[in-house]
Formats: structure tokens, sequence, C-alpha cells
């Protein structure tokens, strides 16, 4: 309360009125308020407002925990390990049904008791919510969660709250301007922001994501942020794997498979998920409403659902609808006391029925919405992407499966389970008996102990193989003989098949189909992110001996493209310590006689082998020294150290710009294959660090034309991005080549295609004769000359025939003497436009033409001339041993060699300047050798030829990009991305308009 | 129908009903004891400070009564004082407080709200020995709990 010190003068406010200002205080008004006086420091901190301004500002909160019983709503979809032990219960769809907490408790503690070491995922309270949130929307409903009273993080004020997360975000800010401004240690400032926590550190990346709540609009913080936040989710998705695999979590299906698809995919919502499935749903439910009972029943239990805590999508998985639906045989049954005939007669409309809708649900399926079987495309890898299959409408069986039985359970089709067997993945379907608790005897259990009399018919489903019909058991013998595949054992046929065998055949096929199509030995597309995502959660879901030979091309995949990936390869190495750790323990506390080799030691845990715990995913029966187990971890150690040291000098991009390649010595033995050899052969582009990476690739023409960092405009689709790399010719694999329709552009794939990035962080793979550079001007006036001499005698100046390939005619003028050497400097001075820091030039270029492997070498020397930033001096030397002929039409033959080597030192400098590492530094070729003449030529006229239309922004880091971007937002969505006012000023004749 | 007021130092204003019944207090009162004719007392009110409120009361005599939404409420502004309120606003802080010390007694809710967006809108941006000074607060807090708060609240002074 204000204390007047003149009651007249100045009244004080009651308490009431003064809580009341504050509500309309900012978090620092409000900090400043409490600094007054006891009683407005008291005021100030109620929970009330602190709660508000927390919620408002931060959209993403822990799950709380524990949640009472009653708040389980995730729980419901039982461990897979009991699942299993129910395999004779056929009442499940999936075993959805059942519910077994309890079960799924006593396994647990049981693993506690046993191994003294907590599972990693444990370890890390922070790296993920503390209990299944099983999708991240979730986290975004805190008013459902806390109330005033209990502030989140087990903090005793939503004032601390506030100033942690306040904190919090001022640190990942901090990390991430690191991260910006500095090469070096961009992984470990990443992995700084990821150890805060995805619900710590997310919201402030979205902000800057998005330029909002007072965030700058800067796209290489965007960029940066953005990256982070991938780097965060593939992580969490990789913590909810490990949850899963150590039975800490249970989610269903569908989610399981979105979890696979959000791995690589960083847009990727469950929440969109679930309402795409819901719509599906709803338009069957549309055309085909349930039962008016079943149809009422679920609207009361989805409203009781919703009103529960953060229960909305599971509410799906709750048996209500159907037990209470279907109880209406059962409570007549037993209130009336029907006959036996009575009864059977009911369970067989009850089955017909039940079936009948089935039918109507394949066709709306299959029919009306046309999911089908991607038979053309077979191994596209996004046919196991349950969000592409969602989008795409084909799949292969088992994400077709995954997604009709998920929409059985939506809309009240109960009994539908999957069924995966050797070859093939089909649906099986046995109407539910009615397990409504109470009123069928027995059935509390979840086992039909005892069936009632008439048993439900089986039928099973082909979602990949038109036509789509039920096929009765009397069928199912000869309808895999029709499809060639070999009968498979029973054993698939009664059993559910586990969702973590869902899950692991799921990332198989993807690596299948990226394998088949032929896209793993190639890097840079689709088929490459789907690859290295089911790889990485494979080797988390099961890292098992059999999958270590993965190891090896993860390892290669993660360091060229996602170096800030190096916690995972900690962490498998540490889980890789670990499992060595239980399994010591495992043969000191076990039986007596060590296990032999080979057999594996289930009975330590005391868990039945149904289940898929640890027993199964640590192979116990490894000897010791076992090699497999040695290489892998020291692989591992090995990429961990690379990547570190990388960090460390500043070597690892996110993108890693490929250098603009060097003619070697393997010139020789190509130079052969190319008639007049008038152009440089590029070798390999050399990626540091991994020899033996799979890049193969042809040695085509055209040469590419345009710089790393250019900024350009797309001929046909006018968007501007900026070049980061280049394959020589295009390398994506054939089918991305024929869905683009490559071949029916004018080069074809043979020719150059380049890497940019668009202004809003997308990535495209642009073909050299679809991009148009902007910002590349005439020079106005030519560069001053400043040196031009060389060598014993100074010859001709190049009188200049025509502009800009007059210098190279200059030059060519030289061979026309007898003198087999030529060797030429040309000096120029730059203004760098990004610094105006004037940058003196010169290039050095010998060739000669007296021996038989002649040597071409260009010096390029970059001296800054003042207190630039540019400290070091570069020198880059491109030897060439490319043949020069003598004969007539030498002169054009030369002039062209020239301007494209000098273009080529032009680059090889370009690229240097941002990347340090880049740099070779030789010894300059020696010029004016005893028997050499060297020519001089203007070296203004040099420096056309050599530079023709440079670009005058120069290179453009990545980090630089976004400062010629800003862009705008609507309604909080992305919006455009404009060149900023300052570029349009500078270069008015552009049009930016969009 | 008009109703006529009364205030602390007894000055009688009249008023429509329409407009006295802006205030809650006065709504429910001619409610529970049926129209008449008789003067209704406001004895915590000035005859200035009823002149200012009955002159809000009548300005706003249209608006639709606000629905009373306090739970999901988003996070209240102070930046959306319509231009007439900002005006008639701008008067002495003495009045200022006498205003919603009224509207609160009275029960005129946007009255309440404006007054109390013009207070924190004056609050806003100062330091603490500012707001004290405005505010006429004592500083009751010993140096040590004056350090210790000080620190607490650090965190307020970056970004």
């Amino acid at each position: 309360m204000a204390k007047g010190k003149d009651k007249k003068e100045d009244p004080s406010l009651p308490e009431d009125c003064i809580f009341e200002i504050f509500q309309y205080l900012s978090a620092e008004d409000l900090a400043h308020a409490s600094m007054t006086c006891r009683s407005w420091k008291k005021l100030s901190e109620k929970n009330s407002l602190w709660q508000h301004l927390c919620l408002e500002r931060w959209r993403t909160w822990p799950t709380p925990s524990p949640f009472s019983p009653s708040e389980e709503p995730q729980q419901h979809h039982p461990n897979p390990q009991e699942q299993f032990r129910y395999t004779t219960g056929n009442v499940t769809t999936s075993g959805i049904e059942v519910d077994l907490n309890s079960a799924a408790h006593t396994h647990h503690e049981h693993m506690d008791d046993m191994l003294s070491d907590p599972s990693p995922s444990r370890k890390r309270p922070m790296r993920r919510p503390s209990y299944p949130p099983a999708r991240i929307e979730d986290l975004h409903r805190p008013r459902d969660w806390y109330s005033a009273s209990e502030p989140p993080f087990e903090m005793d004020s939503w004032k601390k709250v506030y100033r942690e997360r306040h904190e919090k975000d001022a640190i990942v800010r901090e990390l991430l301007q690191e991260m910006v401004q500095d090469s070096r240690s961009r992984m470990r400032h990443m992995e700084g922001i990821a150890d805060l926590g995805m619900v710590m550190a997310r919201d402030v990346l979205e902000n800057i994501m998005a330029g909002r709540d007072g965030e700058e609009k800067d796209l290489s913080r965007s960029y940066y942020a953005r990256k982070t936040v991938a780097r965060l989710q593939r992580g969490w998705v990789l913590d909810q794997w490990r949850a899963f695999r150590e039975n800490e979590i249970q989610f269903p299906i569908w989610q399981g498979c979105g979890l696979i698809s959000m791995y690589s995919n960083q847009g990727l919502d469950l929440a969109d998920l679930d309402r795409q499935f819901q719509a599906l749903a709803d338009e069957f439910l549309r055309f085909s409403p349930m039962d008016q009972d079943e149809h009422e029943s679920v609207l009361t239990v989805s409203d009781t659902a919703a009103a529960n805590v953060g229960a909305r999508t599971f509410d799906r998985y709750n048996p209500g609808p159907f037990s209470t639906a279907e109880a209406q045989p059962w409570s007549s049954t037993e209130s009336h006391e029907s006959t036996s005939d009575q009864i059977a007669e009911r369970y067989r409309r009850h089955y017909e029925r039940q079936t009948e809708r089935l039918r109507d649900l394949i066709r709306f399926f299959t029919v009306e919405q046309g999911f089908k079987g991607n038979v053309e495309s077979y191994y596209d890898p996004f046919n196991s992407f349950i969000d592409k299959v969602l989008s795409r409408k084909v799949g292969i069986p088992l994400s077709l499966c995954v997604v009709f039985a998920e929409l059985a359970l939506r809309v009240g089709v109960s009994g539908v389970e999957l069924m995966g067997i050797p070859q093939h993945f089909m649906i099986r379907y046995r109407p539910t008996i009615p397990a409504h608790l109470g009123h069928l005897p027995g059935s509390g259990s979840g086992l039909r102990s005892t069936p009632p009399s008439p048993t439900p018919p089986t039928y099973y489903l082909d979602l990949f193989h038109a036509p789509h019909r039920l096929i009765s058991t009397d069928e199912y013998d000869d309808y895999f003989v029709s499809l060639s595949i070999q009968r498979p054992s029973n054993i698939y046929r009664d059993l559910p098949v586990p969702p973590v065998e869902v899950y692991l055949r799921c990332l198989r096929n993807i690596i299948l189909a990226v394998d088949q199509s032929g896209g793993a030995l190639r890097f840079g597309s689709d088929h490459h992110n789907s690859l290295y995502s089911a790889m990485s959660q494979l080797l988390v879901l099961n890292p098992n001996e059999e999958n270590w030979t993965f190891y090896d091309l993860w390892l290669q995949y993660l360091t060229t493209f996602w170096p800030e990936d190096v916690g995972f390869v900690r962490t498998a190495i540490h889980e890789m310590d670990e499992s060595e750790q239980r399994r010591m323990q495992a043969r000191g506390y076990g039986p007596k006689s060590a296990p032999l080799v080979g057999q594996r030691t289930h009975h330590v845990f005391g868990i039945s082998r149904g289940g898929h715990g640890p027993e199964w995913l640590y192979p116990l029966h490894q000897g010791s020294k076992n090699p497999a187990r040695q290489q892998t971890v020291r692989i591992l150690r090995s990429a961990v150290q690379k990547l570190e040291i990388e960090d460390d000098t500043g070597d690892v991009g996110f993108i890693r710009r490929r250098r603009r390649p060097r003619v070697t010595q393997e010139r020789k033995s190509t130079a052969g294959q190319y008639s007049g050899s008038d152009s440089p052969v590029v070798t390999e582009p050399q990626v540091s660090g991994s020899p033996s990476s799979p890049f193969g690739r042809d040695r085509q023409r055209p040469e590419p034309e345009y710089y790393v960092g250019e900024v350009f405009r797309h001929k046909s689709y006018r968007y501007l991005g900026a070049i980061y790399g280049y394959d020589l010719k295009c390398e994506q694999p054939e089918n991305w080549i024929q869905s683009m329709g490559i071949d029916s552009l004018k080069y074809g794939r043979n020719q150059p295609f380049y890497n940019a990035i668009l202004a809003d962080g997308a990535q495209r793979y642009v073909a050299q004769e679809n991009v148009q550079v902007m910002f590349r001007r005439k020079r106005e006036t030519p560069a001053t000359v400043l040196f031009s001499s060389n060598g014993e005698s100074s010859s001709s100046s190049a009188s200049t025939s025509g502009a800009g390939a007059g210098a190279g005619a200059g030059a060519g003028t030289s061979s026309d003497s007898d003198v087999p050497n030529v060797s030429f400097t040309v000096t120029w001075i730059e203004r760098d436009p990004l610094t105006g820091n004037s940058v003196i030039r010169r290039d050095t270029h010998t060739t000669d033409l007296s021996t038989s492997e002649p040597v071409q070498s260009f010096t390029h020397v970059h001296v800054p001339s003042s207190s630039t930033n540019n400290t070091a001096v570069e020198q880059v030397v491109a030897d060439d041993g490319d043949e020069v002929n003598q004969e007539e039409g030498e002169e054009e033959e030369e002039e062209e060699e020239e301007e494209e080597t000098q273009d080529e030192t032009f680059e090889l400098s370009l690229i240097s300047l941002e990347d340090p590492f880049a740099t070779i530094t030789t010894p300059p070729g020696t010029p004016g050798t005893p028997g050499t003449t060297t020519t001089s030529i203007s070296a203004a006229a040099a420096a056309a030829a050599a530079r023709p239309e440079a670009s005058e922004l120069g290179p453009l880091g990545i980090e630089d990009i976004g400062k010629f971007f800003e862009s705008w937002y609507t309604d909080g969505e992305e919006g455009h991305y404009v060149m900023n006012k300052e570029i349009r000023r500078l270069y008015p004749t552009e049009d930016f308009d969009y | 129908m008009p109703v006529t007021l009364t205030s602390l130092d007894d000055v009688k204003f009249t008023v429509d009903k329409e407009v006295a019944e802006r205030s809650i207090l006065i709504k429910n009162m001619i409610e529970d004891v049926g129209e008449s004719d008789s003067p209704i007392p406001l004895p915590n009110v000035s005859s200035a400070v009823l002149k200012k409120v009955i002159e809000y009361c009548e300005h706003h005599r249209n608006d639709p009564v606000q629905v009373q939404d306090e739970t999901d409420d988003p996070r209240k502004r102070s930046n959306d004082i319509e231009e007439w309120d900002m005006k008639f606003m701008t008067v002495d802080q003495e009045m200022l407080f006498e205003i919603i010390l009224a509207a609160n007694y009275l029960d005129i809710k946007p009255l309440l709200d404006v007054g109390c967006k013009t207070v924190a809108n004056i609050i806003k941006g100062k330091t603490p020995e500012e707001i004290r000074k405005v505010f006429n607060i004592v500083n009751d807090f010993t140096p040590e709990e004056e350090a210790q708060i000080k620190k607490e609240n650090e965190w307020a002074e970056d970004r």
C-alpha cells in the first residue's frame, strides 16, 4: 500500500487497487515495484501475477510430475512386453485396451533392483520431460497443468520461475550469438543450448526464428536457431526412444511412427498428425455414423477425457467407447438370462454388424480416400513416413496398416490388429468381444480364459495389394500362394506384432528403401536425411550388435552433415560402456557358471523372453574382448575426437562448403578423355577427413560459373537464394531427377547444380541454367595498375583487341614468340564492398610451354592494405597440368584457358577468404626461369579478363546472408523474405518486389 | 427517470438512472430499495470527484456492459486506453487516486480499469526510487533486505 506522507495531499490506494494496477505491469516494472517497500513487495510477488506473466511469455512447459493416478491418460497403452504375454487374448487392438500399468511398474522396480546403474535416459532429467509427453504439443497446455500455487520446476514461486526462464533465455541468446559470430565451438555452443533442454530453449529459439517478442529479425540468428531447434528435436526424439526402450513410456503406434518422422521433419507436430487422423475419422463417421449407442458413449467419453488433463489425444485409446457400447448384448444377456441360442444369435449379429462396418471402412480407406500401395515406387523412403503416407495416400504395407488400424480405432471399429509377417504386413481382424468389465465373466483380466460360446470369425486384410477384401481363415493359405510368398508360420497369424517390432521394421524399411533406390552412397538429398534419421533411431532403439555395422555409415553422415549431433555419438559410447558394465555385473552376480558365448542370459533379470527390455538390447553374451565392440567404440570415439577438434578450430559448419576443386596431378590421367583439353578438369571436391566418403561423380561439363556465396534469383521460380555448394552434375537420385523433370532442361542433368540456401532457410538444388546471379555488375572503372612486371624481359604490353576477351588475346600474343614459357602477373586493387577496405590482389601466371607436362601456376596474393579484417596473406596456387597446344587456334584456347583458370584462382581465393582451411599454401611457381619470356600485360586488361563481372558483393558467408534479407510475418506465420533497404539502395537496378 | 446522488460534502447531483447505473453499487441499491425520489448518499465521495465520475458515466452511458471473464482474461494491457478516457484521466495525481478509490467504491469496473492503467503507465519504466517518489512510498527495508532484494531482481535490469 502506498503510504501517503500527507493523507490529504495524496490519498493511499487500498491493496486491491494496487494489485489491480500491478496486473498491468510488465515483469520488469513489477520487479521494480517490488523493490520499493515491504507491502508492495508482498503484493507484487503474488503468484497469480507472475503465473500470468510466465504463461504469456513462454508456451512450452514441462509436463507436471508426478501425475496422480487418475491423471494418467498416457498409461493406457500397455507395455509391449505385457502385450506379448497376453497374446492369447484377442480382445485387444494391438493390446491397446488392456490396462497394465501395474505390471509395467513391477517390471520397472524389478529392473531398478537388478541394476545398480540407472538407465542412461534417467540420468538426464532435463533432456526430456519427466513423464511421457508423447507429443510436444502437449507442452503447450500449461493452464491445465499448473495452478497459481503450484509452479513448475518444483519452485516455490512463479516469480522465481520467471526469473529462471528469463535467465535461461538470456543464456540461449548468448550461446546463439556466439554461434553466429564465431565459427569456432559452434557445436559446443549448440550443445550448451541442448543441455538446457527442449522445454527451456524452445520458446526463445522459436521467437528468434520468427522475430517475435522483441527478437531482432536477423536471418543468421534465425538460421542457427532453426538448426538448434532441429538438433533439439532430434535429441528429443532419441530420448523418447530411449525411454520407450527402457519401458519408461508407452505411446500409441501412430505416435511412434510420428516420432520416426519427427526426427527428420522439424515442422512435424504430433498434434497435427492427430488432427489429420481425426479429420479422416470424422469424414468416415459422416458417411457411416456409429450406432447410436456407440456414438453417444464415444461423445461422452471424449468429453470427459477432454476435460481431463492433457488427454486430448489419448482419449482415442480409452477403451470406454467400445466397452460401453458393446456392453449392450452382455448386460441384456445377464439381466434376461437368455438361452445360449439367443446368446449365440446375439453374438452372430454383433459380429456381422462389426464386420460390415469394417468393410465400410475398407471401402472408405481404399476407394474414397484412395489409400494404396505405392507399387510404382515401392522403394521411396517416404512410403515409410506416416506423415507422408497421410498426405500422399500411398505407402507400403506396414505404413498403410498403421494408418488403417489407427483410423479403425477412431471410428469405433475395434479388433483390428497389426500382423507382421516375413516379407509382408497385414491387418488381422477379429470382431471384439464386448469387454465391459463386470458384465463379462472372466474378462476382467483381459484374457479370454472363458471364451463365450461363438468364437468370433477372424479375417485378414491386405492393404497393399488390391483388391482389398477380407480374407477368411480358409482362404488364408491360398492367399500367400497367390502372392508368391511363403506361407508364414502360424505364430505370425496368431500373435500381435509388438510395437517395438513395428518401429524397428519401419526403420529398417527406410534404410532398405534408400539402399534400394541407390541413394545410400550419395550425400545431400532427402534420401540421406531419411537414411540418417532411420539409422540414428534404429541405433538407439536397438543398439544391438547386429546393427553396429550401421555405425560406420551413420558416422559418415553425422560428421559430414550433422556435426552438431556429436552428442549422440557420445551417448552411444556411453551406452556401449554401460552395457559392458551391465554385462560384467550380470556375470558377477548372475549364475555361478559364466554364460557361454552365444547364450543369452535372460534369467539373470528374471524376465521372460517375451519382453523387449534391455536384456534383448544389450548383447550379454559377448566376450569382454569382443573385437566388434572394441572396434565400434573405437570408431565412435575417433569420430567424436575429430568433430571436437574441428569444432575447436572452427572448421565445421552446418553446411560444409565445398571447395572449388583444385586441379591436381590426377589431371594427367584424365586429360586424354577430353579432346582439346581446353578446360581444367576438376578433381573430386575434398571433404576433409572423410577420404572414404562415397562421393562418386563423373567429370562433366559445362563448368560451374557461379561462386559460392553469390546471391541469385531462380530464373523461373523467382526466389532468392545464395549458393553454398555445387555439384558438377546433378547428383540427386534417379527418381528425383525424374520427378523434377531435370532431363527436360536445356542442359539436362549434365550441368552444374548448386546447393542453395534460400532466404527462409530452405534449401534447394538448382540447375546452373536456372541461376540468375544478382549483384554482378561490370566494373565502371578498371582496377588501378599497381604493378606489372615479371621476369627478365618485359615485352609487349598487350594491345587489347576487344573488351574483356581482349586481355586473353593479349596473353595469347606471348605464345607467338618461340619462347615456350609464359608468365605474367596481374595485380589490382579491389575494394571489399562489405568492409570498404582496399585489398591488393596479384596473380602470377606462368606457363611452361616447353615441357611435355606443362606447369601452369597461379599465385594469388591477397594483401590487406590497411587494418582490414583479413589479416592473413593468403596464397593460392593452382597447378594446372593442362596441355597447351602450340598449334593454330591456340590463341583461342589460351584465352579460354586463361579465363577459366583465372576464374578458378579467383574462386579459390574467394573460398579461402571465407574458409581459412580451404587455403592451400604452396610456394608460388617460379616465374622467369632461364629461357623464358615473361610477358607483362596491362593489369587492367588482365583484371578485366581475370575477373569478368565479378560479384561485387563478393563471397557471402552463410552467416552473412541474413544481413541482406529482411522478412515480414503475418499472423505469426512465416511470411516472405525480401532484400533489405540497404541492398535495394545499393543495387537499385534490380527489382526486388515480390 | 433521474436519480439524485449526494456527495460527502452534501452536494446533490441529479443524473439519469441509466447513467447512475453504470455504478454497480448504485444499481444494486436501486434494485434493493426500489425506485424512490430520495437522494442516494455517497458518503465516501467528494463532490469534486463525484462530478468527474458522473462525467465519465455520462460519456460511457451507452457502452455495453462488460462481460466478466476474469479467468480466461489474456494478459491485461495498459496501452489500450481510449482517447477520450486518456484525456479524462489527465488530472493531477491526487484526483487520479481519488477517482480510482471512488470507482472502486462505486463499483464502476471500466473506470477502475482505466484508472489503474493510467497509474500503471506512470510506474512503467521507472526505477524503484522514482516510484517511491511518485507514490510517496517510504522505504521500509533494512539495508540488508534491500541488498537482498536488489540481488533477487537483478535480472530485470538486463535485456
